[in-house]
């Protein structure tokens, strides 16, 4: 899974997966803002076939919450 | 897990003063960018056409350390649908501050200004977005209710129109005419919002500073006959306060007055210049404005039902049929008949997005509840005229 959520992330963030870790967040990817965030949100909830809760889209902001909030969602 | 600067330290509420509103009205103001002392001049006419939209409580701040880091100005307001009047909440500026970006600040505002508008009793709100900005809304349940459509007229039939009518500037001592011209073409639209003497006069004062969409009035001696209202391309509004002007004719003017070529007219399906083209058997085109849209989104379901149950009411007694209900059963909208025929329009998500279909698309109740699942560009009688390229529907 974790290389799911990095692909799905270099697809809309536009950084090579590599580049993708733990610090990974809107501070450490420039072209992560909240237009983007919103298309991320939408491009895992089809890669995964899982809905985030609204409140929880503006939490999911570094690499290892979205990480955590999908491994939880696909448990539900 | 690893800490980032993210949402934290955001505080939204709303505005508790006079001050605040200012500020926040400077945020806005310099969101625009190179637009910066245009809009601001723009936005004061209208603060000063219209000041019970910008109360305190109809801006919702988002505070990052104290300053105030996006703005969210909403107001309620009363409009017309199908015969109905119902507050609704109109979304007006929307903006954070470039110095926050990436700490979600408009997310976090955008979510807690809906809470607040929940709040005060507005069941549905709705606004004009741009096309970018498509899946952010969507994602946070807004629909398109897609009310902006346009009538392109061959340009041939155009250049063709020889017929004249006398175009004269805004005059401000004849608002009470041009109410009259617009509550008697729009007053039976569906999404009609009436305007006050300060919105005729802003209008004035925008369209003579040449900060705004054009306006020249025409008609007789005793009175304006009607006005039209258009901007580089495209006629917004033609309101007549008899018969119609015949809108190739409008174009063909206006396009002269102003040397420019305008072969569009933005109206609602109901205008009467719509039914004049259709009765000529034009060939026209609708579609959505191709870089915004209106968005909606139903706060309050239950009293969004009750107002199209008022909607419906009154259609179903102008039809003179004994009776027909709209219902709701969870997620699903129906239509029962007198006749005991349940018709399920709409299920799950596409409930609400046909629920702000019907309030704003215009389209009628009764021909919804016959045309099931179709979407309004079926349901609209396509013997009139051909319908092409519509986005979205």
């Amino acid at each position: 899974m974790d290389e799911q959520v990095k692909r799905v992330m270099s697809n809309i963030l536009g950084v090579p997966p590599e580049q993708i870790d733990e610090n990974s967040s809107p501070d450490t990817i420039p072209k992560w803002d909240s237009l983007r965030h919103m298309n991320l949100i939408l491009a895992l909830e089809q890669e995964f076939s899982i809905t985030v809760k609204d409140e929880d889209i503006a939490t999911m902001i570094s690499y290892p919450l979205i990480l955590l909030t999908v491994r939880e969602l696909q448990a539900q | 897990m690893t800490p980032t600067a993210g949402t934290s330290g955001v505080d939204c509420r709303l505005a508790r003063d006079q001050q605040e509103v200012d500020a926040a009205r400077e945020l806005i103001f310099r969101s625009f960018g190179p637009s910066y002392f245009e809009i601001k001049e723009i936005k004061n006419l209208q603060a000063a056409a219209d000041p019970s939209e910008h109360r305190p409580e109809n801006y919702v701040l988002a505070l990052v350390d104290g300053r105030i880091a996006g703005v969210m100005h909403y107001y309620p307001q009363d409009v017309v649908i199908g015969g109905v009047t119902a507050r609704l909440a109109t979304l007006a500026e929307f903006c954070v501050d470039p110095a926050a970006a990436r700490r979600f600040v408009g997310l976090r505002l955008l979510r807690r200004a809906l809470e607040f508008i929940c709040a005060r009793g507005l069941p549905i709100c709705w606004g004009a977005a741009r096309r970018v900005m498509d899946n952010y809304y969507f994602r946070l349940g807004f629909s398109g209710v897609g009310a902006y459509c346009r009538v392109v007229v061959e340009r041939s039939r155009q250049t063709a129109s020889r017929a004249s009518i006398a175009l004269r500037p805004f005059n401000p001592e004849h608002w009470v005419a041009y109410d009259q011209a617009h509550r008697g073409t729009y007053g039976r639209t569906w999404g009609y919002i009436p305007r006050s003497e300060g919105k005729w006069r802003l209008i004035g004062e925008l369209a003579t500073r040449q900060l705004g969409p054009r306006f020249a009035e025409f008609g007789g001696e005793t009175g304006p006959a009607g006005y039209v209202l258009w901007n580089d391309d495209s006629v917004l509004e033609a309101a007549f306060t008899g018969d119609p002007v015949d809108p190739v004719t409008l174009l063909a003017v206006v396009g002269r007055e102003t040397c420019r070529s305008i072969s569009t007219l933005a109206l609602p399906f109901d205008h009467p210049c719509v039914h004049a083209l259709s009765d000529a058997h034009l060939t026209l085109s609708y579609r959505r404005v191709p870089d915004a849209g209106l968005i909606g989104k139903i706060l309050d379901r239950e009293a969004t039902l009750q107002l199209m149950r008022e909607v419906f009411a009154n259609r179903v007694v102008a039809a003179g049929l004994a009776s027909c209900r709209l219902t709701h059963e969870g997620v699903t909208v129906t239509w029962s008949l007198s006749a005991g025929l349940r018709i399920d329009v709409a299920a799950g998500p596409r409930a609400d997005r046909w629920l702000l279909s019907l309030l704003f698309q215009g389209v009628d109740p009764l021909d919804a509840a016959t045309a099931g699942d179709r979407t309004w560009a079926a349901a609209f009688p396509k013997q009139y005229f051909t319908l092409s390229a519509i986005d979205g529907a």
